[in-house]
């Protein structure tokens, strides 16, 4: 029977091995193309980042580069470096995409520095970089702006006690997207720390805890179910992306606690905006990562053909959506529609933000 | 004469072998030490909160152990066996994107979720032969699956979750009938009680189940008494495949999603969960029931945290010391 097995599994594995290789020796569709190679850091498989990598591939195409992916399944800045490494090594006419977080920064944009290869990144913004040699820019929401909104929203429909649940603290997007929101609640304290509890819209709102749910939708199931556990009378609760809220939702309907919390969220993911239209999430600020990366490639050549400096900030384009006007929400599948890639990149480049914070 | 006295008479032994001996009233000590730390945790959080001693929470904690649960006695049997699995997070996800996928277009629940339990259940065989062929640690193989698996499931979804489970979740995400005999306890129980009173028969009652024991303790002595050493192991890693694959199942319906990271980190959490639970990570000791101590300690540290007010980051720390301090016990027990 061991011997039938090994040679069952030994034949499994020649096999992909086989077609892993008839893969890696494939020329890459459009290797020919005319302005050279763009490589793209893939920090990890999440939603966001591969549609924010399908939007730079539609601009790529419509502009002539060749988008090269340098993938880094699971996020580690040792990979990450290398990659850089290895597209200046390539060629690359420029780097764009995701680095894995603040620290990795350093050294990443040191490299394309040394270089000469422009860099810019999607996310990830901090003071110290924006100046260095080559860096064009960054992209990314207007953290605590984006936050403000939702709050107000909750401040509006929601009286009593109020919960959020975050993404995973330490990067400074969770904290960001927090602040705004406590700061749209109206609570008085500090809302920048967020530590509960904190009285909002003169003690109407209690804003009561705050729970990790990793950014991931089982995490954030579990963290609801807590957080209802502790607080039966709670009345909304602020998820920091859809996926998360999906996770938080399910939850409360398994508690049948659904029609009495009001979720409030952002992102624009496909299912939030499903979420948005069946009602069951309240409302939420999007964004379009396919648009981060369409408008990250448009930046980029508009820096290698001398139309704009380097050394900037963009805030990504953001539609607070309620269930009256999901259309506002730029769709994150937008390389589909070639219509939408037209218009996108027809619209004028977005502006700098004239003083980057410190 | 009770088993302390026992203990202090041995006086030539050095003190850590008494202590390690030490019996309070016939109770092993060491073999109780998650229970006493559960009631201290439930102690302490319910004087914290009035809302934490209620049946709702507990239902909750339930609930939030129960995925866990079934893969940890998986990790068991293997443990037992001297061998582990870190493949079994990314398989998870593997069989609930099989599933949710079939469902996705259209194919019967029945047929959607026997594809995918034995999608996971194939993946464990590969483990097993894998395992019983090389001289390689079992480590080193199941982590090459593991970040195979993940790129699978990254290819197959694209990085989109599979949003609609259906029917599995209409049979995982909600509660079972009030009263006798449900009581209304969330339906993800019901998979885990009989994985459970089956982890255990299995373990002492079957012949597989005590060929794991006796290959864990020696590999090489159970060879020589003529246990079929390669054959038990491809059993054992395929029992935990289709275990992965229940999961995936439950864990889909409960959250109603499938997606690569629906049980990020199940593979290190079932791990410290059976070792909290006094099972050895070099084989040849442990049990379903100690592996339910140690799962559900870890779920009442979870829960406790937020009741206790505290920021979730004490989560983390306070899980990490527990796995600590269940390393340190497991030593002076041997």
């Amino acid at each position: 029977m061991v011997s039938r097995a090994r040679r069952i599994v030994l034949a499994v594995c020649a096999t992909i091995t086989l077609a892993a290789v008839m893969g890696i020796t494939q020329a890459p569709a459009g290797a020919a193309a005319g302005k050279g190679t763009i490589a793209f850091l893939l920090s990890g498989p999440d939603l966001y980042y591969q549609y924010g990598l399908k939007g730079a591939e539609a601009a790529a195409a419509k502009l002539g580069y060749t988008v090269k992916v340098y993938s880094n399944p699971n996020i580690s800045p040792s990979v990450e470096l290398a990659n850089v490494q290895n597209a200046i090594a390539a060629g690359a006419k420029a780097i764009d995409g995701y680095s894995v977080g603040l620290a990795t920064e350093t050294a990443t944009i040191a490299a394309a520095s040394r270089a000469g290869v422009p860099i810019f990144l999607m996310y990830g913004y901090s003071h110290a970089y924006i100046n260095q040699k080559g860096v064009i820019g960054f992209e990314q929401v207007n953290l605590v702006p984006y936050g403000v909104p939702v709050g107000a929203y909750m401040k509006a429909h929601v009286k009593g006690q109020v919960a959020v649940i975050t993404g995973q603290l330490g990067r400074g997007d969770a904290e960001g997207y927090r602040t705004g929101f406590l700061t749209g609640l109206g609570c008085t304290g500090n809302v920048t720390a967020g530590n509960p509890p904190l009285t909002c819209v003169g003690g109407a709102i209690k804003y009561v805890t705050t729970q990790t749910g990793h950014w991931l939708r089982p995490a954030a199931y579990t963290a609801m179910q807590n957080i209802i556990g502790q607080y039966p009378n709670l009345a909304g609760v602020y998820v920091e992306n859809e996926d998360m809220a999906v996770g938080a939702h399910t939850a409360l309907v398994a508690a049948h606690k659904d029609k009495q919390v009001t979720i409030v969220s952002c992102n624009g993911a496909p299912y939030g905006l499903v979420g948005v239209k069946a009602g069951w999430l309240k409302a939420t600020d999007t964004d379009s990562p396919a648009l981060e990366g369409l408008n990250s490639v448009r930046l980029i050549d508009a820096y290698l053909n001398h139309k704009i400096s380097g050394g900037k900030l963009y805030y990504s384009y953001t539609a607070f959506v309620t269930k009256s006007n999901t259309s506002k929400a730029v769709p994150w599948t937008l390389f589909n529609s070639p219509a939408l890639v037209n218009k996108y990149m027809s619209v004028p480049l977005l502006t700098a933000v004239a003083n980057p914070p410190k | 004469m009770s088993g302390t006295e026992s203990a202090l008479k041995e006086a030539p032994q050095a003190p850590r072998k008494l202590l390690a001996r030490a019996r309070l009233r016939g109770v092993d000590v060491y073999g109780v030490w998650p229970v006493a730390v559960m009631v201290l945790i439930v102690v302490a959080t319910s004087f914290r909160s009035d809302r934490y001693f209620t049946i709702n929470n507990f239902e909750n904690i339930l609930s939030q152990i129960a995925p866990l649960g079934i893969v940890t006695m998986g990790q068991t049997v293997l443990l037992i066996s001297a061998g582990l699995d870190l493949s079994v997070g990314y398989n998870i996800a593997f069989s609930s994107i099989v599933t949710g996928l079939l469902l996705e277009h259209g194919h019967p629940l029945l047929l959607a979720v026997a594809v995918g339990i034995a999608a996971a259940t194939a993946v464990g065989f590969v483990n097993g032969v894998l395992a019983a062929q090389n001289r390689a640690h079992p480590f080193i193989i199941t982590l090459g699956m593991s970040i195979f698996l993940f790129g699978l499931d990254t290819q197959l979804t694209g990085g989109a979750p599979v949003n609609d489970m259906k029917g599995l979740y209409t049979a995982f995400g909600g509660y079972l009938p009030s009263g006798l005999p449900f009581f209304g306890l969330p339906s993800v129980v019901i998979p885990f009680v009989v994985v459970l009173l089956l982890a255990f028969a299995f373990l002492r009652w079957t012949p597989l189940g005590r060929r794991a024991y006796a290959i864990g303790g020696n590999e090489e002595a159970a060879y020589l008494s003529g246990i079929p050493v390669k054959r038990t192991k491809i059993y054992l890693y395929t029992l935990m495949g289709l275990l992965v694959g229940v999961t995936g199942m439950v864990l889909a319906g409960q959250i109603n999603e499938a997606s690569f990271n629906l049980a990020q980190n199940f593979e290190l959490e079932s791990i410290a969960c059976a070792v909290i639970g006094g099972t050895a990570l070099f084989g040849g000791r442990g049990g379903a029931f100690r592996s339910l101590q140690g799962v559900a300690l870890y779920g009442i540290v979870q829960n406790a945290i937020v009741f206790a007010g505290l920021s979730s980051n004490y989560q983390q720390m306070a899980l990490g010391a527990i796995i600590i301090i269940a390393v340190m016990v497991t030593r002076a027990q041997r």
